[in-house]
């Protein structure tokens, strides 16, 4: 079988079905709901960054526990001491 | 080349780019021709513009070759089913006669790319060179997917005719 002749036949065929030349309005995009939709996502990620509480809170206990950090001292603290200790202050 | 003769050459080769557009849609028309809305609202409104680098019917069915990939990537990513099955059904098969039906089964199972060098060769009578140009190919590339498709496509259809 001779391929060309074989691509005219469906040339023919095709050809005789193809719709007539016209220019429809464009039909809304399948794609048009995308772009609105991926600018909401961005907006409400900047939204929601921006509105983020920036201060941090801290519970009774964190305060509780930064405190003892703080006020603890080891036994050993007064090898550490030397007699001109608070002179210099 | 202004809005005008778009339009006139736009009409000129209406025929052959819905044949291509036809191609580039697994041989889907209802597909072939919002692919082919589409590249004419984009060549008028400038989205797609001609350079004149090639001849205006390569530049013309490279542009309806893209939109149809994005057409195809589109449908990939849809998430609802399709009322109506994307493959050209047996139906529009008897429309065509046994040896043109014969032909599509056979270009059906060949690689798309040597498909379309073969349907730029043999169906729109364009050179190889064109071809790959539209394909945005090498000539060496083109040709090696128009040999191959060309053994593969007579192989088939010898075996349909036993």
């Amino acid at each position: 079988m001779n391929l060309r002749d074989s691509f005219a036949e469906l040339r023919e065929d095709e050809q005789r079905r193809t719709p007539a030349y016209r220019i429809a309005a464009p039909s809304p995009s399948r794609l048009r709901w995308l772009r609105p939709a991926a600018a909401f996502v961005v907006f409400a990620i900047v939204v929601v960054l921006a509105l983020r509480p920036r201060h941090v809170t801290f519970t009774n206990d964190d305060r509780a526990a930064a405190r003892a950090i703080a006020e603890w001292r080891p036994r050993t603290d007064f090898l550490l001491r030397m007699p001109s200790t608070g002179v210099s202050r | 080349m202004d809005r005008a003769e778009l339009e006139r050459q736009l009409q000129a080769f209406h025929a052959a780019s819905f044949a291509w557009a036809l191609a580039c849609c697994d041989r889907d028309r209802s597909d072939a021709e919002d692919v082919l809305q589409t590249v004419y609202v984009k060549v008028l409104d400038g989205k797609a513009r001609y350079e004149g680098r090639a001849a205006f019917r390569t530049w013309l069915f490279a542009v309806i070759r893209k939109t149809a990939a994005g057409h195809r990537r589109f449908r990939r990513l849809r998430f609802w089913p399709q009322p109506n099955g994307h493959r050209a059904s047996a139906e529009e098969e008897l429309i065509h006669g046994e040896r043109a039906a014969a032909l599509l089964r056979g270009l059906k199972r060949l690689a798309r790319r040597q498909r379309e060098v073969l349907e730029l060769v043999f169906y729109h009578e364009m050179t190889i060179e064109q071809a790959g140009e539209t394909l945005g190919i090498s000539l060496g590339s083109a040709r090696v997917h128009y040999a191959r498709g060309k053994k593969r496509l007579s192989m088939l259809l010898a075996e349909e005719e036993r």
